[in-house]
């Protein structure tokens, strides 16, 4: 007797440890998965359908929403202004990534030959920028970028270059907004490099100015490659954010000149919220989804799976 | 070192040292003008932004510029504060920003809790799932869950402001790798002393996360400070704005004239956040440092 109390014991007192366990696993995951599912998955879910129903100003509180297929996405495609904010996108992309990843790298590096002290003082000053509000930025700098009394251009008149008609003129308005943009993010990418840079130990410089190699060479083949997963890192990042650029054009251009700097995220804000074709506008968002899964896709492949590990 | 000690050294080994020394001069000379160039570059804009917000009317269209305003036009600053209530921005701002900031730190603590430290089936998958919202364009999310909150007639209202933010895939992601460092023995020896799970998290999980907890509050306020789009879409009334959205509402009003006033107002915005960073500056770029990245 006493033994069959012995034995059966444990499988009970397991099992209820099981169900305690259980519990607790649903305690510390619950109110957060319940968020993610209604704010995160199915929302991806609910895109995906009404990105093939017709949606108009009247049919969009009334539930009535016919099934159209893939007609949304044919509308976006065969749609001019559509290619043309795609091109913005990426230029601006490019050139935004572009410029805050190497100018990110060049302070960092003139930083890193720098005194501790005044090392320290100078990263936060260059750091200032990202921390302040995007708004705030894009406001200072389309009166920096004043055409008759913005200081860019009263700096540039010292040298006796022309007016420049940065925010009115088709050509120089995403210069602007790129421009605005890089200097707000490049003492992020300054930090992160620095933080690399600083981690490479000094004998591996050493070794190389013994072997007879120059500062150029020193940078090109000991900096640069044990910098690359942070390069890395910082472009892939920037690029996820840049793609969804929509602040500080909405502030600085509201896309014009004409169409010169409206980009995609602009775009479908626009023809979600102010004309209610939110088919047209879902269907656009589910592209840019895509387009921004291949790139953290090609980011997983580069950087290994061992990274998220 | 080696060469330090030699007394007899060759005449080319003298040569490849002057060299290396005007090496280092020449870098030296870059490095320090790079870094002013930068430094200037980045305060500029903010001197330029002080000295406007100071200038009277009519001052800020002389050419060439005064630095320093004749006269400190404070009076800016009250026409400002008349045309918009900053205020209360700054209360709907910091009510925002501190429920979703405690909200974030909170669940991804819990999270990243269970899903490093216990083992079910499916938690693969699941953290897969969450950390695939960190891909997802805050644009997807945006017009469904404007949808679903317009439905559930939470517009213009703090609910519609903080609930889509309560927390990110990236937080929960942060946590569970800060956990994951924490030996298992402890948490053993805990629950055989009879600590409840709940205990072990509070008491023994967390206070060892801190650096994570202290980063993560960081990124996620200045975030949530900085949160525009989602703002602009679910609110309508002006009493509800956030200081972004006031601020840039403003300066659509205002359109390209006043741009005193706009520089008051954008001095206004942003002040709080350049204070807070320069206390705790330390902080932030280590946190930056140690995380690779910035957004919440």
């Amino acid at each position: 007797m006493a033994q069959q109390v012995i034995s059966s014991a444990p499988p009970r007192r397991a099992r209820g440890l099981q169900a305690q366990r259980w519990l607790w696993t649903a305690f510390f995951l619950g109110p957060g998965l319940a968020y993610f599912a209604i704010f995160h998955w199915l929302p991806v879910l609910q895109s995906l359908v009404y990105s093939t129903q017709r949606w108009t100003l009247l049919t969009a509180r009334s539930g009535n929403r016919p099934f159209v297929g893939l007609l949304n996405y044919e509308l976006v495609l065969q749609d001019e202004v559509f290619w043309q904010v795609a091109k913005n996108t990426l230029v601006y992309t490019f050139f935004t990534v572009g410029g805050t990843v190497l100018l990110g790298l060049l302070v960092s590096l003139a930083l890193s030959e720098l005194r501790p002290r005044l090392r320290d003082a100078s990263r936060t000053i260059i750091f200032l920028p990202v921390v302040v509000s995007l708004v705030g930025a894009s406001i200072i700098w389309k009166w920096l970028l004043d055409y008759s009394y913005g200081l860019v251009n009263l700096f540039l008149a010292l040298f006796g270059l022309a007016h420049i008609p940065w925010l009115t003129d088709t050509a120089w308005a995403m210069p602007a907004v790129i421009i605005t943009n890089v200097w707000k993010n490049l003492g992020f990418a300054m930090v992160i490099f620095l933080a690399g840079l600083l981690q490479i130990p000094t004998t591996y410089y050493e070794a190389a100015s013994v072997d007879g190699a120059g500062p150029w060479q020193r940078f090109w083949h000991v900096t640069l490659p044990l910098l690359r997963p942070t390069t890395l890192l910082v472009t892939v990042t920037q690029l996820i954010i840049a793609f969804q650029v929509f602040t500080p054009v909405y502030v600085m251009t509201a896309g014009g000149p004409g169409d010169a700097t409206k980009v995609l995220v602009q775009y479908i804000y626009e023809q979600g919220f102010e004309f209610y074709a939110m088919g047209k506008a879902t269907a656009m968002s589910l592209l840019l989804m895509v387009a921004i899964l291949v790139i953290s896709l090609v980011q997983l492949r580069l950087f290994g799976r061992a990274d998220i590990e | 070192m080696i060469t330090r000690r030699n007394d007899h050294t060759s005449a080319p080994e003298v040569a490849r040292r002057r060299v290396i020394s005007w090496e280092r001069l020449f870098l030296a000379i870059a490095a320090h003008l790079v870094v002013g160039a930068f430094v200037v570059i980045s305060l500029m804009p903010f001197i330029w932004m002080l000295s406007t917000a100071l200038k009277e009317g009519p001052e800020i269209l002389v050419v060439p510029p005064d630095l320093i305003p004749k006269r400190l036009a404070w009076e800016n600053f009250a026409a400002v504060m008349e045309k918009a209530p900053f205020l209360r921005f700054y209360l709907n701002s910091l009510i925002q920003g501190i429920a979703a900031t405690f909200s974030t730190v909170l669940i991804a603590a819990m999270m990243g809790y269970a899903f490093a430290k216990y083992r079910f089936r499916g938690r693969d998958l699941l953290f897969l799932m969450v950390l695939s919202s960190l891909m997802l364009p805050e644009i997807v999310r945006i017009i469904p869950v404007y949808l679903m909150i317009t439905d559930w007639g939470w517009q213009d209202s703090y609910t519609a402001l903080i609930v889509p933010e309560l927390v990110t895939g990236f937080a929960v992601f942060l946590m569970r790798q800060f956990i994951l460092g924490v030996p298992d023995e402890l948490l053993d020896a805990a629950r055989i002393d009879g600590a409840s799970e709940l205990r072990i998290w509070g008491q023994i999980v967390l206070p060892l996360c801190t650096p994570a907890l202290a980063a993560l509050t960081i990124f996620r306020f200045n975030h949530n400070w900085d949160n525009f789009l989602w703002p602009l879409v679910v609110i309508q009334r002006p009493d509800m704005r956030t200081v972004p959205l006031g601020l840039a509402i403003l300066q659509g009003d205002y359109q390209t004239v006043a741009y005193h006033h706009a520089m008051a107002a954008t001095l206004i915005a942003i002040l709080p956040v350049v204070i807070v960073f320069l206390l705790l500056q330390r902080q932030f770029i280590r946190g930056i440092a140690l995380t690779g990245l910035r957004e919440g």
